[in-house]
């Protein structure tokens, strides 16, 4: 599982964070019930503090996309969502993106606006 | 290179190939297995003439340990049968139509193993001919060492007999390095476990030696259960240590640890000299899994077939460890290797 943040960015922390996470459930690149670094693990790595991580985990639980379990840590729900067709449009949203010219920022800057 | 040389070339490495293959067939399995089944007629002539039970352990020169002549009798055809079959199917030329060091250690093991066994368990029976009582015998425990030296003797002039190791390097290829900006801070990581059939063969492994314990403790002496037990341990330990791994790549550098925390190996990131996605094929290029040392100088942590990641130092050996979505792993080292 590939986590990216930026200190830098005006998103807090712990929201890049489950984003980040958030993206490789969805997309099917972290399996359901494989284990998530623990808490403290990935705060080391991270260079981040652990309450940060631990607030990221609570929101993906509160989702659905992942178990807390004592002890155990946290797991990739069994039975996760199906977002193949989430999926799907996002490559052809992509896609028609690259066709076009696109770059990454701005795709996500006019995906950010047609939420609002 | 033309069409007609590049066909000459083909069919040199595939003529190799088939020999390589024919030698392997023959080091591995028809050799150990002939050696062993011809034991196995000539020990079981003996049997009118043996004691019942018959001494199958030693301490010193006396016997202490005593069960059926049977065990002895059949335990190499079984143990080499089964292992020529298993070592041999796992000898499959490489690409240039030689064998790798690992698949011609793992070959010749096979046929040392027939000549320890024979001659160590034969020599053993031979011994006992004509007694009365096994407990009178002498002179047994002597031809376990006469047994390790045709074993050892077999096992160097059958590595000769193989074709000559390949010793092409592993390159793999190498990951885009991923694109991080001057603040941004990056972790990958993925658990990886012992694939099935590895974990078979561990639990397999464990069964023997436990088997093993308990004949121990049957016959045995009181420091002979002593060390048969301290090796169990031993062997469940590491099983255990060796199964279940998380792999985490971050600013740092590379870190595998047993999911009991210990044994750990860390790679830092200034020691990274490069960093590549290779296949592994577990028998041929480590001769098995779990934490291993190649013959070819890798040392790997390898749970399964297939994509894995290559980290060469800038001193020491390489290091392979076998884990999911290589590519995304070893773009990310790869990243936080390259100056920002």
């Amino acid at each position: 599982m590939l986590i990216r943040l930026d200190p830098a960015s005006a998103t807090p922390l712990f929201d890049q964070l489950a984003g980040s996470i958030r993206a490789s459930i969805i997309s099917g690149r972290v399996a359901a019930g494989e284990r998530l670094p623990a808490a403290r693990d990935l705060a080391t790595s991270l260079d981040v503090n652990v309450h940060t991580i631990l607030r990221a985990y609570q929101e993906l639980r509160d989702e659905g996309l992942i178990e807390l379990r004592r002890g155990r840590g946290a797991i990739v729900a069994s039975a996760p969502r199906d977002f193949g067709d989430l999926t799907a449009a996002i490559d052809s949203v992509v896609a028609e993106a690259r066709a076009s010219g696109v770059p990454p920022a701005a795709l996500a800057a006019l995906i950010r606006e047609a939420y609002q | 290179m033309t069409q007609h040389t590049e066909d000459a070339a083909a069919a040199a490495a595939s003529a190799s190939a088939r020999d390589s293959r024919f030698r392997a067939k023959m080091v591995g399995a028809y050799a150990p297995i002939a050696l062993t089944a011809i034991t196995a007629v000539i020990t079981a002539t003996w049997i009118p003439a043996l004691p019942d039970p018959i001494a199958v352990h030693w301490s010193g020169d006396t016997p202490d340990g005593f069960g059926t002549a049977w065990l002895f009798v059949l335990t190499p055809l079984l143990v080499c049968g089964l292992f020529g079959v298993f070592v041999t199917a796992a000898a499959r030329p490489t690409p240039a139509g030689l064998l790798t060091a690992s698949q011609k250690l793992v070959l010749v093991v096979s046929i040392g193993l027939a000549g320890l066994l024979s001659i160590g368990l034969g020599g053993t029976l031979w011994v006992q001919r004509g007694l009365e009582n096994a407990a009178d015998a002498s002179g047994g425990a002597i031809w376990m060492l006469w047994g390790l030296l045709a074993g050892v003797a077999l096992a160097v002039s059958a590595w000769f007999f193989l074709p000559k190791s390949d010793t092409t390097r592993v390159v793999g290829e190498a990951p885009r390095p991923l694109d991080l900006a001057p603040t941004e801070r990056v972790s990958w990581s993925r658990s990886i476990a012992l694939s099935r059939g590895a974990r078979l063969a561990l639990i397999v492994a464990v069964g023997l030696a436990f088997a093993g314990l308990l004949v121990v403790a049957a016959s045995g002496s009181r420091a002979g259960i002593a060390v048969a037990l301290a090796a169990f341990v031993l062997l469940v330990g590491l099983g255990v240590a060796t199964t279940r791994w998380r792999v985490t790549i971050d600013r740092r550098g590379l870190v595998v640890r047993s999911a009991l925390g210990w044994p750990r190996i860390t790679i830092p990131v200034e020691q990274v000299r490069d960093v590549t996605v290779v296949d592994v094929t577990p028998i041929a290029d480590f001769g098995g899994w779990g934490w291993r040392w190649s013959a070819d100088g890798r040392r790997g942590i390898i749970v399964r077939a297939g994509e894995a990641i290559q980290v060469t130092r800038t001193s020491g050996p390489a290091f392979v460890i076998t884990v999911d979505d290589a590519r995304t792993g070893a773009a990310v080292l790869a990243g936080v290797r390259s100056p920002r």
